[in-house]
Formats: structure tokens, C-alpha cells, sequence
């Protein structure tokens, strides 16, 4: 145990950035895998264990154990509150010199769609926290953002140093720009993490909310799955550049991208790198991209569904019935067209096919033929 | 015309007659629509796949840049060489008798009808066709309506964002069912004609070398051959025949 522990403090004081940040010896016990505490029969086992090379490269990876697990006063420790992201940490943010707090976004996360009226809500578990979208992620590979090389990366590092003494302070620095010039999540994780709430009719029912339905019909998510980095996710159209996701507000909302008053801006994206669907007009902004009331009439009429989460998807409709008839008008026509074609196209190809297989027997019998007209005029001959 | 056919010929005449099917502006014609017929086909119907297949021509990197670039290019090459075709068919003189042999006609009908009483053994011999028998016709009329569908509806796409949201998801709808139409048609009338018909196993080089001999025109265009045979034109090649080696003369 003894020599283990030696060998832990050795390969820890030879990190030099860990042992800076880990000054309490936090890792002492919380470097071994398998350190985990199981609570009453059927819970959960929470693991405590912390990888130190993985934590260094995490975008928390500059920040101290103490920093956030602030009520942590004596050793060994007993049970630990969980972490409060809106605490003042003792980080000071470079930018103004004042001790670091995440407050300010909860605050407005908090007024948001997804915050406002959380405390008057039944169901407040459905609605998200920071951890639900915020797992202290690892930085993004420094290759590839905006075009950068390993070689102009570790070429920026060497400039870094020139006057920042500490190499792995420069580096995490670094890492931390790096990571937010591009989107932090692909595509497809973006609308994973989006959905697993927003497609669960229950729970979407219960705030009287339709759940996504469409969205895995469209052509951005084809984009999404072919695999272009620069798809359009959820967050492309409902947090544009210059929205916050912390503040994500009901269309109705001139605060939203959404708005009726935004859609233009939305979708040309005039504020970002991409170009989305420059010169959009507002006729074609103003396309409805889910068509949530067409959901929410298929989810009235499902008599499995709870009374009371029907009568509260009823009203919604009531209230939007001109919406509504636009729905009904577009799926009626599509599928008239739809329905043409199909007839078309069983029509046409089956008369083709019953066409070539006459023409098939025929020909074989014409051409028989021929072969005994050649050997009849050969034999005359 | 290097690649004339062999010609069995009658053994005092050392000339045959050959006729010009294709030219080599129609062969043209025919060799870019067909090839960037079949890039869109792959490319569009690229997005139809099932999920987990889009996914990895993504990992692989043939997915969204790849396809979309080639499907727009090939797309512009087929509306130029349809233009091109129409300019063809109304200003050369070639083009000018193509489409008046193409026309559709009442006659048509007759032709139809007693080519499938053959069909059926209610006549012992196929009606007599001209240059072009009704099969050609109409897919040569079914091509020109679907081609201009489906590249009215693909500029729309191209040009999204011009347009309100039926309109482009009715262009969606219309693209990609006269895709599946144009793809089965393809499949059953065309492809059995040149690939799988009795005769023409395993493909007919027409669209190549653009020449037909004289025993197939008698037996698919009986009546513009002897027109031909009549009036000759550019369309009737007198090509010497070649004698095997030390034939005749040993």
C-alpha cells in the first residue's frame, strides 16, 4: 500500500500542472479506479474516481477540486453536497480579475423557456439543469479547427511560452480557444441530446408541449447522418449565432430566432461563419419547419394517452386552428400528388413490364422462325 | 464510321449499304444524358437509404460534399445538354427531320395495336415501323415530359430559398416520385430493349458506333428503310466490304 502510494505521489509530481492544481492531494485517493460509494439497495453507485490525464484535458481542467466542491473542509471528508455551478469559484476570470461564476448564465437560463416557472411546475424533474447538456467535456482535438495543423499548433505553443512561463498553463489556455472556435458537438449528438427529452410525448404532454416529431424527415437531418460537420442541428436554426442556448425563448418571443421577426435572420445567418440559405426570403423563412399541431390532433385521438394530457394538447389546438387548416391544406395536397403518382407509376411500369414480356415470347418465336426459314432456303440450296 | 458492322453481303456486289442511326451529335447527346443520368440516380437516391448506410458513406467521407457537388453538377449537364438537344432538333437540319419523324402521330395507335396482336398470335408478322416505332416515341415524349419536371423542380431545390414552403415541398415530392418513376421506366422499357431483348443480348452498340446493317433495319424499321433505300441522304452510307484475306481471288 505503502510503495503504491509512493509511486502515485511520484508519477503526480511529475505533472507539474496537476500538482499545482491537486496542491490538497486530492487524488491521494481519488486517482483509483473503482472508488465509488453504492447507497441503499436498488440506487445508484456513484464513482468518485478522477482520471488526472483525462481531468487535464477536460475545458475544467484548469480549476481546482476546492474550487467547486467548496463544502470539502477537512479530510478524510464525509458526504459532498453536489456541485452548485452558480457558487463563486476561486478562479479568477482573466477578463475583469474578479472571481469566476457561472451565475449570471443561470440566471438567465433560469428566465428562459426551459427555466421560467420552474417552481410553479408539477413536474419540475422534466425541465433541464446545467448537468443535463454540461458533462465538463474534453477539449476538442486542436487538429482540424478552421484548417490548424498539429505543426501551427505546436508552433502557436512555442510563441505562447515566450512569455508565459508555465508550458501547461499556454497549452490549456490554448485548448480552451481552440475548443470554441467550432461547435462543440457534432450534429447528431446536438439533436440526441435535444430529443431525448423533446420526443418523449409523456413528458412533453405534460407541459402541454407536442413532442418533435419530423425533424428525421428532413433533409437536414440527411445532411446530419451524410455526415457534413456543418449540418443544420437543433441548435442551428433555434440558437443562431449571436442567440445563447441559455436563453432559448417561446417562439411568440421577439427574443426568439424563431420569431416571425427573426426567420429571415435565422435562416441566412448572416452573423456566422456558414452560410446557410443566404437571401432567404420571408416567404420561404416563414416555412414551418415542424408541424407540431398536425402531432398534437394524431395524439388527442391516441386513447392510450392519460385524459388530462389530451385535453391539454385540445386546447393547444383551439387556439391555433388557423394553423391548423394551413396543415391540413399542405398534407392534403402532398398527399393527393403522392397518391397520383403512385397509381402512375404502378400503372405505367406495370403496362411496361406486361408489354416486355409479350415482346420477349415474340421475339424468341420470330426468331425461331427465321432460323428455320435460313435452314429450309440452305437445304433448297 | 471505323466500326461498321460485319455485313453479310451478296457475293458480285463488293458495296453495302450501312445506315446512320445516330450521328455523332445525337451519340453525343446520348452519352452525356446517359452518364449524368446515372450520377444523379446514384447521388439522389443516396438520400433514401436506409439511416445507418447514409451514416457510414459519412464516416467514409462520400457523404454530404461529395454527393450534393456531383448531383448539382451532373444535374447542370443534363439541362445543358437537354437545351442543346432542343437547339438541335429545331435549328439543324438533321435535328428538324429527327423531330418530324418523332412526332406522334394517329397512326401510332394502329401500329400499337397490331404489334401487340402479334404479340399475342393474332398476326403472324410485326407492323412494318418507320424510323421510329411507337416504343421510341413514347419514351422519347415521356422523357421529354419528366426531364423537364424533374429539372424545373431540382433549379427550385437548387434556388431554395426563393420560394414558400408548399411549393418547394410539392417540388420535393415531385422530384423524387419522377425519379422513382423515371428509374423503373428506364429499367424496364429502355434497358430490355438494348440490353435483355432476344437479339440484343448483351447490349447493342448503336449508341456507340451509331451504325445499323441493312438485315436490322428490315427487321425493326422495314418501312424508313426502303425510304432510305429510295431517297438515300446522309443517313445511307455506301461503305466498301471488306473480303476476308486471300478470299475470292486464290
Amino acid at each position: 500500500m505503502r510503495a503504491a502510494l509512493a509511486a502515485a505521489v511520484a508519477s503526480l509530481v511529475a505533472v507539474s500542472a496537476l500538482a499545482e492544481l491537486d496542491d490538497e492531494s486530492c487524488l491521494l485517493c481519488h486517482q483509483y479506479d473503482g472508488l465509488a460509494f453504492s447507497g441503499a439497495e436498488g440506487e445508484p453507485i456513484h464513482h468518485f474516481e478522477v482520471d488526472p490525464d483525462l481531468w487535464l484535458q477536460s475545458v475544467h481542467g484548469g480549476v481546482a477540486c476546492r474550487d467547486c466542491h467548496r463544502d470539502v473542509q477537512e479530510l478524510p471528508h464525509g458526504a459532498v453536497e453536489r456541485v452548485n455551478c452558480a457558487v463563486t469559484c476561486h478562479v479568477l476570470d482573466p477578463s475583469t480579475n474578479r472571481p469566476f461564476t457561472h451565475a449570471p448564465e443561470i440566471g438567465r437560463f433560469e428566465s428562459s423557456v426551459h427555466g421560467a416557472g420552474r417552481a410553479d411546475d408539477p413536474y419540475p424533474e422534466d425541465r433541464p439543469t446545467c448537468l443535463d447538456c454540461h458533462q465538463n467535456r474534453l477539449f476538442a482535438a486542436h487538429e482540424g479547427a478552421w484548417g490548424a495543423t498539429d505543426q501551427l499548433v505546436q508552433e502557436t505553443l512555442v510563441r505562447c511560452r515566450g512569455c508565459h512561463q508555465d508550458p501547461a498553463w499556454s497549452e490549456y489556455v490554448l485548448s480552451h480557444v481552440m475548443h470554441r472556435m467550432r461547435r462543440r458537438r457534432p450534429p447528431e449528438e446536438v439533436v440526441q441530446l435535444c430529443t431525448s427529452c423533446h420526443e418523449d410525448v409523456e413528458r412533453m404532454a405534460r407541459h402541454g408541449l407536442v413532442p418533435m416529431w419530423d425533424f428525421r424527415d428532413s433533409f437536414h437531418w440527411r445532411m446530419i447522418l451524410l455526415g457534413d460537420p456543418d449540418a443544420p442541428d437543433c441548435l442551428s436554426c433555434h440558437v443562431p449565432v449571436g442567440y445563447s442556448a441559455h436563453e432559448i425563448h417561446h417562439r411568440d418571443d421577439l427574443r426568439s430566432a424563431i420569431n416571425v421577426e427573426n426567420l429571415r435572420a435565422t435562416c441566412s445567418n448572416p452573423g456566422g461563419a456558414q452560410r446557410c440559405h443566404t437571401g432567404a426570403t420571408q416567404a420561404f423563412a416563414e416555412a414551418r419547419i415542424h408541424f407540431s399541431d398536425r402531432r398534437a390532433f394524431e395524439i388527442m385521438q391516441d386513447e392510450s394517452l392519460d385524459p388530462d394530457v389530451r385535453a391539454l394538447l385540445a386546447q393547444r389546438i383551439e387556439n391555433q386552428e388557423a394553423f391548423m387548416r394551413a396543415d391540413e391544406f399542405r398534407f392534403w395536397i402532398l398527399g393527393l400528388i403522392s397518391l397520383l403518382y403512385k397509381v402512375m407509376i404502378g400503372a405505367v411500369i406495370g403496362g411496361m413490364m406486361v408489354h416486355q414480356i409479350l415482346d420477349f415470347i415474340a421475339q424468341l418465336r420470330l426468331r425461331r422462325r427465321k432460323a428455320r426459314a435460313r435452314v429450309g432456303v440452305g437445304g433448297d440450296a | 464510321m471505323a466500326t461498321a458492322p460485319t455485313i453479310p453481303s451478296h457475293p458480285m456486289d463488293d458495296h453495302e449499304l450501312v445506315f446512320v442511326r445516330l450521328n455523332k451529335h445525337e451519340r453525343a447527346q446520348h452519352v452525356l444524358f446517359f452518364v449524368s443520368f446515372l450520377l444523379l440516380a446514384v447521388t439522389g437516391f443516396t438520400l433514401r437509404l436506409p439511416e445507418d448506410w447514409m451514416r457510414r458513406l459519412g464516416e467514409i467521407g462520400m457523404g454530404y460534399e461529395a454527393r450534393s457537388l456531383v448531383h448539382r453538377a451532373a444535374g447542370i449537364v443534363m439541362i445543358l445538354v437537354s437545351l442543346a438537344h432542343i437547339y438541335y432538333v429545331l435549328f439543324i437540319r438533321e435535328g428538324r427531320e429527327w423531330l418530324r419523324d418523332i412526332f406522334l402521330r394517329p397512326s401510332d395507335i394502329g401500329e400499337g395495336f397490331r404489334n401487340v396482336q402479334f404479340y399475342l398470335g393474332l398476326r403472324r408478322d410485326p407492323p412494318r415501323f418507320g424510323r421510329f416505332n411507337y416504343k421510341e416515341k413514347m419514351e422519347y415524349w415521356a422523357l421529354f415530359v419528366g426531364n423537364t419536371l424533374m429539372s424545373i423542380t431540382g433549379l427550385m431545390m437548387m434556388f431554395e430559398y426563393l420560394w414558400p414552403q408548399l411549393a418547394l415541398d410539392i417540388a420535393a415530392l415531385v422530384h423524387r416520385m419522377e425519379a422513382i418513376l423515371a428509374c423503373l421506366a428506364i429499367i424496364v422499357w429502355h434497358m430490355y430493349e438494348v440490353h435483355l431483348r432476344p437479339g440484343r443480348f448483351p447490349h447493342s452498340l448503336v449508341w456507340f458506333h451509331g451504325l445499323m446493317d441493312e438485315e436490322e433495319m428490315e427487321e425493326e424499321h422495314p418501312a424508313h428503310l426502303e425510304e432510305l433505300k429510295r431517297r438515300g441522304g446522309s443517313r445511307v452510307l455506301r461503305i466498301h466490304r471488306e473480303r476476308p484475306e486471300g478470299g475470292d481471288h486464290e
